[in-house]
């Protein structure tokens, strides 16, 4: 379903709607006050004040343009509001540091987004293979193939091919939404 | 993107590549500008998938903002058989019942009262008059705040005042001590705010 869809069917009162909005923006809403480092607590906080803002404005959000937008745009005045209450400060510094006035930070969040909801549609094994891959730490290949039921000379090329899939997906998307 | 070579970027942003070998890779892809925005394209791919992991909310987490839905459904807009949009907005704030303010609370003081619906937002300031009555100033928040009917309803259902906010969504109410919810209404939309006491 599509987000005026699904928006739709929370404001007739479907629940399912509600948690496959929810499923579908965790990840954007938990992130962003994770990038500005806000202590665990304060991050669940964050993410408990944007939903309950956002199932109070449903009727507002049935003609925004982009949901995603919008739930940024929250986000980011949450984790500056609750970040600045818990600290006396910004959690950026400084009052001139607001960083839910950066274009260029919202920008990279519906970009990861997109990236987001083109990772959701791909194979388990290929998300699970491109996630260890590129990980912080560098993943044990002989673990990994195990995990993964693969030799461990197919990883490389199986991460290669997992890449081209999910870039391909992200222009797909791109393609649709142009 | 059928020249791009995907492999040699995934062992590059992988990090499987010896120095030498990554800087051969990196300054071939940069010496044309589908190379370029392939290798930036896949390093920001790559920034993505490494930070993902973290994203994830705890799950305690994602249950509790899943019934924030059955919790607040009263603030949900529904549509009624006449086509007009009815809904009841929540109660974000009322000071007098905040422990932050609590140190204020008393007959004298200016209390604040703020609700929230899909339509608009509304913020009350109460405060008790010279005559015994409650002297209610509030600010209608919405795209269009012009054009709004505001009537206060007591507990028998019949309109104790009603006004017009003007054109900044202004407006103001005189009412005796009781209970009131108030209506806003403004073509086929209906919000009803309340009911909260008055002292």
């Amino acid at each position: 379903m599509t987000d005026p869809e699904l928006v739709e069917a929370c404001l007739g009162g479907s629940e399912s709607a509600w948690a496959t909005l929810v499923d579908r923006y965790s990840r954007l809403v938990y992130s962003i006050p994770a990038r500005q480092r806000l202590a665990e607590h304060l991050r669940d906080d964050v993410y408990q004040s944007v939903w309950a803002i956002a199932v109070r404005h449903l009727g507002g959000l049935r003609d925004a343009q982009s949901l995603a937008a919008w739930l940024i745009r929250t986000t980011q005045r949450e984790t500056w509001r609750i970040g600045r209450a818990a600290s006396g400060s910004s959690p950026a510094g400084s009052t001139e540091d607001l960083v839910w006035t950066d274009p260029a930070e919202a920008d990279l969040l519906e970009d990861r987004q997109r990236m987001r909801a083109a990772l959701g549609r791909l194979d388990e094994r290929c998300r699970e293979l491109l996630i260890a891959a590129f990980s912080a730490d560098r993943p044990n290949y002989d673990q990994l193939a195990e995990r993964l039921g693969m030799p461990r000379g197919s990883i490389g090329p199986n991460r290669g091919r997992c890449l081209n899939k999910l870039r391909t997906l992200i222009e797909e998307n791109s393609g649709a939404r142009g | 993107m059928a020249d791009t070579p995907n492999q040699e970027l995934a062992d590059l942003l992988a990090g499987d590549l010896t120095e030498a070998e990554a800087d051969e890779l990196r300054d071939r892809l940069n010496a044309t500008e589908a190379g370029r925005a392939a290798l930036e394209g896949a390093e920001r791919l790559a920034a993505f998938l490494r930070d993902e992991p973290a994203t994830e909310p705890p799950p305690s987490a994602v249950a509790r903002a899943k019934r924030e839905f059955a919790r607040s459904r009263p603030g949900l807009v529904d549509r009624i058989a006449d086509g007009v949009r009815s809904c009841i907005a929540s109660l974000d704030f009322d000071s007098r019942f905040s422990p932050a303010v609590a140190g204020f609370r008393g007959v004298e003081e200016v209390a604040q009262v703020a609700f929230s619906a899909g339509p608009c937002e509304l913020d009350i300031e109460i405060q008790p008059t010279e005559e015994g009555q409650a002297g209610l100033r509030g600010q209608i928040d919405a795209d269009d705040p012009a054009g709004w009917n505001v009537a206060a309803v007591g507990q028998d259902g019949r309109t104790a005042a009603e006004t017009d906010a003007d054109a900044d969504g202004a407006f103001r109410l005189r009412l005796d001590p009781g209970a009131y919810t108030l209506v806003l209404t403004r073509g086929d939309v209906r919000v009803e705010a309340g009911p909260f006491p008055l002292p």
